[in-house]
């Protein structure tokens, strides 16, 4: 027992885009080689620029893409019931809903799918509580996504991940598509849902200000590789690579 | 001195069959030769449209119900289409968020560059095609000749809105509209781009209206920021009189968001 939630060894993720009739297939690596460790309760900050990897690193993470090779193992004494306790946000909150399912029905499916309640009642007391921990008014239940503003189907989309009391989550993004003073409503929202569910987070960012505001220790990535690595407060402070200081100036201005 | 740009009392409204909805409502706004001035707010503030009216671009579900936009001391509401395209593109030059979309992707970069020389300046040919290098090396593209025949797809963002802005420089305009030029791209690119943009208009002195949802590029390059919410301009000042004294209650509500989670300390 290391101490450690998640481990991941030696992460390499290598996909295969056609060229064409004629083309040779290409390779591209998306991963090379990452490896790192973290701690139940933190808030991991992965930030780099497109094509850095991060997004491909969070889905295999959350187990929704496999790597070509290496290893992300999670702690069985934390996560039990890796479907269950392993969630993921993404960062179309119109893209994650079915736009033909009630909000209320969306918030439920886990609820069915895990079989944590039964009861139609029961299905619908508790998606109406979901609704209500992450600031939706559950009178609105019976409506369809489309009736939602962005930010309100993120809220909704959290709901859903919160339904199955995951232990883990992974946020790919979650705010980039809003307006700031909503981005800062729905950090505010994530910083008060760890604390109440104590939760352990991947957060992947390309906003540095994001990352500092909320992470403990931070992950800096280019190419499929790891060039930085350690706590929130040193990458900010004294960054020790070249790269890490370029992306700091140019967030600087 | 007077201003090259005059918004005045703007109201523009969309979905006219039924009940239209004004986007922009009662806007003004002034921008004087040389100025830079920063168009902030949030989605579905009225940035955009306020900007497209200027340039005659906005979509046909949109009308101008009344106001007026006065450049050079005429109203561009009362050109004639023709008289319009004459101002269009030569003295007023707009670059949007995505410059990929507005190429055209089976034209080469050179091309379309030259298109526009040959269009608005009568170059024949030859002049057309040394004058699109010479463009594209002020916009510090490398390699001219390279990018000059390679398509948009073969460039990356970055590359294509430098490419966009060449295009948009070739008339030597005296306005410069910059609808989110740089909000698709990496901020180290961004940060790039941005300077390109100032160092341009110190050397030819044209105007500058940048759009933005990103309150850093106003701090950063603004000479007047107007803060815009639900169709109107909230607030109007200098970046310092914006940041540290904001009067209406969303542009404190901005600066506390960008103070947060917008500036990295």
């Amino acid at each position: 027992m290391t101490g450690h939630v998640l481990e991941v060894k030696d992460l390499k993720k290598e996909f295969t885009v056609d060229t064409g009739m004629f083309g040779l297939p290409l390779k591209v690596r998306a991963l090379d080689g990452v490896s790192f460790a973290m701690r139940a309760f933190d808030t991991l900050g992965v930030v780099g620029e497109s094509g850095s990897g991060k997004t491909t690193l969070a889905k295999i993470i959350a187990g929704l893409v496999p790597p070509s090779s290496g290893t992300a193992v999670f702690d069985t004494g934390v996560i039990g019931n890796f479907r269950k306790d392993v969630q993921i946000i993404f960062q179309n909150p119109y893209a994650s809903l079915d736009p033909r399912m009630r909000v209320g029905d969306a918030v439920a499916e886990p609820l069915v799918i895990h079989r944590m309640v039964s009861g139609r009642k029961g299905l619908q007391d508790r998606a109406a509580q979901l609704l209500e921990t992450v600031g939706i008014e559950p009178s609105v239940m019976n409506r369809f996504p489309a009736q939602f503003s962005g930010g309100q189907r993120q809220r909704i989309c959290i709901a859903r991940a919160l339904a199955c009391e995951p232990k883990f989550l992974v946020l790919d993004e979650p705010v980039s598509s809003l307006d700031l003073t909503i981005q800062v409503k729905l950090l505010e929202l994530f910083r008060q849902l760890k604390e109440r569910y104590r939760l352990t987070y991947v957060f992947v960012s390309h906003n540095l200000g994001i990352i500092r505001y909320l992470a403990d220790s931070v992950i800096v990535m280019k190419d499929g590789r790891i060039v930085e690595r350690g706590d929130c407060a040193d990458i900010f402070s004294a960054p020790r690579q070249e790269y890490t200081r370029a992306l700091l100036a140019a967030a600087r201005g | 001195m007077e201003n090259l740009l005059e918004i005045k009392n703007l109201r523009v409204e969309f979905g006219t069959e039924g009940k239209p909805v004004a986007a922009v409502d009662g806007v003004n706004l002034s921008l004087r030769p040389a100025e830079t001035v920063v168009l902030a707010g949030e989605s579905g503030s009225g940035k955009s449209v306020t900007a497209l009216s200027v340039a005659g671009l906005l979509p046909p579900e949109a009308v101008i119900r009344s106001g007026e936009v006065i450049f050079q001391g005429r109203d561009l509401r009362r050109l004639s289409g023709g008289e319009f395209d004459r101002v269009r593109g030569r003295e007023i030059a707009y670059i949007f968020q995505e410059p990929a979309s507005y190429l055209d992707p089976v034209y080469t970069i050179g091309s379309q560059i030259a298109e526009t020389l040959t269009l608005h300046q009568g170059l024949d040919t030859g002049a057309a095609a040394r004058e699109t290098l010479s463009l594209l090396a002020l916009v510090r593209i490398g390699e001219p000749e390279r990018v000059a025949r390679s398509y948009p797809h073969q460039l990356s963002g970055g590359m294509n809105q430098r490419v966009f802005i060449a295009m948009a420089l070739a008339c030597r305009p005296r306005l410069l509209i910059a609808d989110e030029p740089t909000t698709s791209l990496d901020i180290t690119i961004e940060a790039q781009i941005i300077s390109l943009l100032c160092e341009l208009k110190e050397k030819f002195g044209f105007s500058l209206l940048f759009i933005t949802h990103n309150l850093a590029i106003g701090r950063r390059i603004a000479e007047r920021i107007y803060i815009m919410h639900r169709g109107t301009v909230v607030e109007e000042g200098s970046p310092q009189s914006i940041f540290n004294s904001p009067a209406h209650f969303h542009t404190k509500e901005l600066i506390a968001a960008y103070e947060k989670i917008g500036r990295v300390k």
